[in-house]
């Protein structure tokens, strides 16, 4: 197991303070631009050294500021895949490997680079130089190089990793990769574990769906892909008809009965825009935009409230005025108490 | 009569000897220096830059052999030298630099490797520019004392004219994209 505990004041703004583990197979990092995944990687690889805290790869410390180790990224057994272009330009593909792979005796060098190039499919291009060969090539290249030292963890900061890349690296690595990036898709489709950062902490980490499904904080809301995202108060309770009544200031919502909530509690209450049913002939909402996407249709409302339709049923509702914006309950997620001086939404 | 051709041979052994030492001495400092801001050696090198050493020298010295000539000529390129490949190598674009470190380099192997072969042209430009310099300074030397004829002068000055455009060159291709950029 991996286990990552890492403290490092940037500036007055940014602090990064962040605590989470590792299993073998796939975990996604994902958090925003900002959010300090390209930091958090850079200190699992020992490339930027935590004022504190704790870093520990298959159960042995590589970083413990405490004990003032902190291992040479080398000898930590990390493969790293930086989000800039580290394939040295004047050097072949081979080359480019081999140099990875250096502190090998000769013969053992020569097996890894041959190894690396079959597994990754690189034989055609190993003699060309990094401008020469395809975005795609270099890519996988950069992952052969990461992964040629037989890391324990390899770490892939925002680099482009699709899933069949994803695929043919773990056909031939079968442990802990830490996939960090904004690419919610792909961290449903290839992670077992999502782990979301933002502003320099970890919001919220489980199975990709639990997280998508069920975000627990507003900023784990707005990383989970929720556009309308608004705190209000909880302006009366019934029991016996099952219902809540929110009241969000310029509009009000009805959910099912909230056990466990008081009237006046604060609440925040959020929605995909393709969850929304924006329908005609009613006055609630605004529009204020329409952006146009390619199979559907972005309106954006006065609210701020953001809906999704598809493009065939816009096109009917393209000359309304008068827009009334439902929320289904099933799809309207609520997020526990608003504390005093969590996140404003966005707007 | 004919002239005194001696001055601009000596010039030559001195500025060529000044070029080629200071090409051997300043890139691995400058490379070692590069990892941080020093202004202290900021400060330093870029006085000594414009100090002009041989001519000081010559006139402390009045039977200045040209061995000494060169020592003083280094004061002046090494310093300068050392600053350009110093920038040279701080725009090293970082991913290189941390694939090497993850891949476990050594300094000296990242240096002949990467920083060297990347900045070549700036690390030759860089000494080429002391040849020009350490020419005008002998021939300054060689005016004071009353030893430099027209004929000879003339000849020092256009090869330093020469040598200035030749770095001029080289600056120009260490500004240029060099090895095919990744697009």
């Amino acid at each position: 197991m991996t286990s990552v505990r890492v403290r490092k004041r940037i500036s007055d703004a940014f602090t990064l303070d962040a605590d989470f583990s590792v299993a073998p197979g796939v975990t996604a990092l994902v958090g925003p631009a900002g959010a300090g995944k390209t930091l958090l990687m850079e200190m699992i690889a020992g490339l930027v050294a935590p004022q504190e805290g704790r870093i520990l790869l298959d159960d042995a410390i590589v970083f413990d500021g405490q004990a003032r180790v902190n291992l040479a990224p080398a000898r930590r057994g990390c493969g790293y895949v930086s989000q800039l272009e580290t394939l040295f330009p004047h050097r072949t593909l081979r080359q480019n490997l081999e140099f990875a792979a250096l502190r090998f005796p000769r013969l053992e060098r020569h097996r890894r680079v041959a190894e690396a190039v079959e597994h990754f499919e690189l034989a055609d291009a190993v003699s060309l130089r990094p401008a020469d060969v395809t975005p795609a090539l270099r890519l996988r290249c950069a992952a052969a190089r990461a992964l040629i030292g037989s890391p324990r963890l390899l770490l892939a900061d925002d680099a482009g990793f699709d899933s069949a890349l994803l695929d043919l690296i773990r056909a031939h690595f079968q442990k802990s990769i830490l996939l960090a990036g904004r690419d919610l898709d792909l961290a449903c489709a290839a992670a077992a574990e999502v782990v979301l950062l933002d502003a320099g902490g970890v919001v919220q980490r489980g199975a990709p769906r639990q997280v998508l499904e069920h975000p627990a904080t507003p900023a784990a809301a707005r990383l989970a892909g929720y556009e309308n995202l608004w705190q209000g108060t909880i302006a009366s309770l019934d029991r016996a008809v099952n219902a809540t009544r929110l009241d969000f200031g310029g509009f009000a919502l009805t959910v099912p009965y909230l056990p466990g909530h008081l009237r006046g509690d604060r609440v925040w209450a959020a929605i995909r825009a393709a969850d929304t049913a924006p329908t005609a002939n009613a006055v609630p909402a605004q529009l204020v935009r329409v952006v146009e996407r390619p199979q559907s249709v972005r309106l954006e409302f006065a609210g701020p409230i953001v809906a999704e339709l598809p493009r065939g049923q816009f096109a009917g509702l393209a000359e309304c005025r008068n827009w009334l914006v439902e929320f289904p309950a099933d799809s309207l997620r609520l997020i526990g108490m608003g504390a005093a001086g969590s996140p404003a939404p966005r707007t | 009569m004919t002239a005194e051709w001696s001055p601009l041979w000596l010039s030559l052994r001195v500025a060529l000897l000044v070029s080629v030492l200071t090409l051997a001495a300043a890139p691995w400092p400058a490379w070692l220096l590069a990892r941080r801001n020093w202004p202290a050696v900021s400060l330093i090198t870029g006085f000594l830059a414009m100090v002009p050493a041989v001519i000081l020298a010559a006139l402390a010295i009045p039977s200045l052999p040209w061995q000494a000539a060169a020592a003083a000529g280094l004061v002046r390129t090494v310093p300068h030298s050392l600053e350009a490949c110093r920038g040279a190598f701080q725009s090293l674009p970082p991913g290189y630099l941390k694939a090497a470190r993850m891949a476990g380099a050594a300094d000296w192997r990242v240096f002949w490797t990467l920083a060297l072969p990347l900045r070549g042209w700036t690390v030759l430009a860089a000494a080429a520019n002391g040849f020009p310099e350490t020419l005008l300074e002998m021939a300054v030397v060689f005016w004071m004392r009353g030893r430099l004829a027209a004929a000879p002068a003339g000849a020092i000055l256009l090869t330093a004219l020469a040598g200035a455009a030749l770095s001029l060159w080289l600056k120009r291709a260490a500004a240029g994209p060099g090895w095919k950029a990744v697009p």
